[in-house]
């Protein structure tokens, strides 16, 4: 049986987090779900991602830190959240986020807010299904 | 108490949440957004002038990896019956222009924007943070103001909001039942927008005064001390400081009911005082 | 250019040198006028204002610029009902900081809420529980009594003293002036005691809850008590700078010694029922809400312990100290020392009662708050005390302010 790996090099896994309160396909959240976002996952113009303390710890990451995440596919730079509850060496970012809108169809509500993760993923062909597995990438994190 | 004249009993109309049903998805929140018509602004994540009349809150157990558990908490109104239940709400008693009143027909705290002229001496005086502030004047995005609630007032910049317990349904209600000739309303007639909304049920609404209503049966208020609850599952938040709120809590979880309470280091055994009736 | 109105025999600089200063002042009040325009045209949103800090900079800086302006009424107390007659010598100096403070206070109470037109319905729509009711209507009526203080001084204008009407209406006024300072006290009690009755009363805020008698948390009287012991404090600081800047010694030194030994007293009293409440409000009132006096004080450097030490022996035990021992308060650097820091104390107290207040969560699973004004707050709370060097300089060069004047400064 054919293991399928996470992409990569990188210390840590990279992996999308579903908020409940963001649709996380190409359809938008509306202005009010977004309004009701916590300022955990994005704020102003920053982006979250959720990281264990220990592992936070490990790479002298704090609280509310500046970082570059970085993996095969590019880099962002954002802002660190300690949370107990996501395993260590795991990081989670918000998929949904990074919608944008163009000419007629650009709402200031809902348009221009936080980074997509997707840009960052890589999907690995499963040769059985032929679908794509997209489920984690490998990544680093460093504090800027 | 207040009887009213067909000599029924004065309602409390009252919530119970059960932590342990609620998913954190913010249906609530949303509902009652666009249910009262409150206000956005193109960035809403700077959270202390985010108007939420609903707002849920994260917690955890503080516990680290694996055994890590978190509870969300859905905050309205708590609608406070004061000091001894009397109607001396920590915020009716300090606005000075009167432009908030305990009604003691229904227990609801009113909030009348045509009369607050915006001290803001409530908003210090609320515990739970349940009072918003107007620091804009509402831009309503050009066709919005065709999906406002008619019966909801939108507000003016200067001014202080907070959940009505969707007051405008009550009034809904008696209307009906009044045109049916009906003295007084059922239980289903009168929900807030919240209630409504949550997918999981875990918002339940209704007249604490009422032992055939499920928010009654629920938490089993105790009318001698201010509708304490006496099932001991179910809590107030800050039950201490004597506000009496008419929004209760339910979980299984001893964590989560400790949470809704302050207590001195080597006294958490307190929290078990009220609850062992 | 304007020695006609200038008091007799007294000397005064000259007018441009005067016009310059008044010019500087005036700046100040301008970019404040600015800023308040903008507040009332935009909004409470060019305030760094949020739900959590609701009350801010301005109800601070009301809280504190009331409690100085407390020399007005306590100064009045003691010269008309106390009979303490040296005390006239420099009554009308304190009547004038009382007056600007007060006027000063409401001005920012009109920037401050939201809705200012309907500032009337606090008067019209009353809610007879609320301290801030209370505080409306005896502020209000202070505000006139200092109306009717002021304005036999303005009539001794050496022109306006010149028309009979004028001249026989301040004479008359002085003659029943004790009533009105006795009305004065009165109110004042009130409205400074509500003034701690708007934080006292907060029993959802442990941090600023009390317990009291009656209706009235013990703030109530403990703010009343420590305006009128460091009211007069602020009266003597005025008056050194005044002093300093005219290069003349306006008031005898045992008047000055007289009014600083009293509020030394006062603050002296002030302190131990203020130390009495908190030790009482820390061992027992916020236990019994659930919360441990060091919650308070141990989450950020801001509102560390150093705030309560700063209050209570800098701004309190140091002053008091030096206030009623005759040695040190007759040496003139330890008496600045005392009065300085006496006015900065009930600042503090002030700011502690309202803005810290806001800081600690109440909730478990809230958090703290902090907060810094806005370029905008800051512009309109030094208006006021740009307006008040204007008004004290106005009054200092063209009415008889200091009865000593001539006596001290006779060639």
């Amino acid at each position: 049986m054919e293991k399928i790996e996470a992409q990569g090099d990188g210390d840590l896994i990279l992996v999308p987090v579903n908020k409940v309160r963001l649709i996380n396909s190409s359809f938008q959240s509306s202005p009010y779900a977004v309004k009701i976002v916590s300022d955990k996952v994005f704020k102003n113009n920053d982006t979250f991602v959720e990281i264990n303390p220990l592992t936070a710890h490990k790479i002298g990451l704090s609280q509310g830190d500046y970082a570059m995440l970085k993996t095969l596919n590019g880099s962002f730079k954002v802002k660190v959240n300690l949370f107990e509850g996501i395993m260590p060496g795991v990081i989670g970012m918000a998929q949904g986020l990074g919608h944008v809108g163009e000419n007629k169809y650009n709402n200031k509500y809902i348009h221009g807010k936080g980074m997509n993760i997707n840009e960052l993923m890589s999907p690995v062909p499963d040769t059985i299904s032929g679908m794509d597995a997209a489920w984690g990438i490998r990544a680093n994190i460093v504090k800027v | 108490m207040i009887k009213k004249h067909n000599k029924a009993k004065a309602h409390k109309f009252g919530m119970v949440i059960d932590l342990d049903k609620c998913t954190g998805c913010g249906s609530c929140m949303v509902a009652c957004m666009s249910e009262n018509n409150v206000p956005f602004k193109e960035n809403e994540t700077n959270k202390k002038d985010s108007i939420t009349w609903m707002h849920v809150y994260r917690l955890t157990n503080g516990k680290s990896f694996p055994d890590t558990e978190i509870c969300y908490i859905p905050r309205p109104c708590m609608h406070c019956g004061g000091k001894g239940d009397h109607g001396h709400s920590p915020c009716v008693s300090v606005c000075p222009a009167t432009a908030t009143d305990y009604d003691y027909t229904t227990g609801i705290v009113s909030q009348i924007y045509t009369r607050c002229f915006g001290c803001r001496y409530c908003m210090a005086a609320c515990p739970y943070h349940a009072r918003y502030f107007n620091w804009w004047d509402p831009i309503w995005p050009s066709g919005m103001e065709k999906t406002l609630s008619p019966d909801v007032s939108p507000r003016m910049r200067g001014v202080v909001e907070k959940c009505s317990f969707c007051f405008h349904r009550y009034q809904a209600a008696k209307d009906t039942a009044y045109f049916e000739e009906r003295e007084d309303i059922t239980e289903d007639e009168y929900q807030t927008a919240c209630a409504q909304a949550c997918p999981a049920n875990a918002i339940v609404f209704g007249d604490l005064n009422n032992s055939e209503h499920e928010v009654y049966k629920l938490v089993k208020p105790d009318p001698y001390h201010g509708g304490r609850p006496k099932e001991p599952k179910a809590f107030r938040l800050l039950e201490r400081l004597g506000t009496n709120p008419k929004v209760y809590y339910i979980s299984e979880r001893e964590w989560v009911r400790k949470a809704g309470d302050n207590y001195v280091k080597g006294k958490e055994k307190d929290h078990k005082k009220h609850n062992t009736e | 250019m304007d020695s006609a109105l200038i008091p007799k025999e007294a000397k005064r600089c000259s007018f441009p040198v005067f016009a310059v200063g008044i010019a500087v002042a005036g700046v100040i009040v301008l970019w404040g006028v600015y800023a308040m325009g903008l507040c009332w045209l935009k909004g409470l949103n060019q305030t760094n204002m949020n739900d959590y800090y609701g009350f801010a900079l301005w109800i601070w800086a009301d809280l504190a610029v009331i409690a100085i302006g407390g020399g007005a009424f306590f100064t009045g107390l003691l010269k008309y009902v106390f009979g303490i007659d040296e005390l006239k010598n420099i009554i009308n100096l304190a009547v004038v900081i009382g007056f600007v403070c007060y006027s000063s206070a409401l001005l920012i109470l009109a920037i401050d809420i939201g809705q200012p037109l309907r500032g009337w319905f606090i008067f019209w729509h009353a809610n007879v529980h609320s301290m801030l009711t209370e505080v409306a209507f005896c502020l209000s009526l202070y505000f006139s009594v200092l109306i009717i203080e002021f304005i036999p001084l303005i009539l001794e204008n050496r022109k306006l003293d010149k028309i009979p009407f004028f001249h026989h209406l301040s004479h008359n006024m002085h003659g029943v002036m004790a009533v009105f300072a006795a009305t004065g006290a009165f109110l004042s009690c009130f409205h400074q005691g509500s003034l701690g009755g708007v934080a006292g009363v907060l029993y959802g805020r442990p941090f600023a809850f009390r317990e009291g008698l009656l209706v009235w948390p013990w703030t109530f009287f403990l703010f009343t008590w420590s305006a009128a012991a460091y009211g007069p404090c602020f009266t003597l600081t005025v008056l050194k700078i005044v002093e300093k800047i005219t290069k003349k010694k306006l008031v005898k030194d045992n008047v000055v010694y007289t009014l600083a030994k009293i509020s030394g007293w006062m603050i002296t009293t002030y302190l131990i029922a203020k130390i009495i409440d908190t030790v009482y409000w820390a061992l027992v009132t916020a236990p019994s809400l659930g919360f441990n006096f060091m919650s308070f004080y141990s989450n950020n450097k801001f509102y560390g312990l150093w705030i309560l030490f700063a209050e209570i022996v800098l701004g309190g035990i140091i002053p008091a100290a030096i206030l009623i021992k005759k040695d040190w308060r007759e040496n003139s650097k330890l008496l600045i020392l005392a009065i300085v820091l006496g006015t900065l104390g009930v600042c503090i107290n002030r700011w502690v009662m309202v803005l810290q207040v806001m800081a600690p969560p109440v909730m478990t699973f809230d958090t703290w708050a902090l907060y810094y004004p806005s370029w905008q707050e800051v512009a309109t709370t030094v208006l006021p005390v740009a307006y008040g060097v204007i008004l004290i300089s106005l009054a200092y060069r063209y009415l008889p302010v200091f009865p000593q004047e001539k006596e001290l400064n006779a060639e």
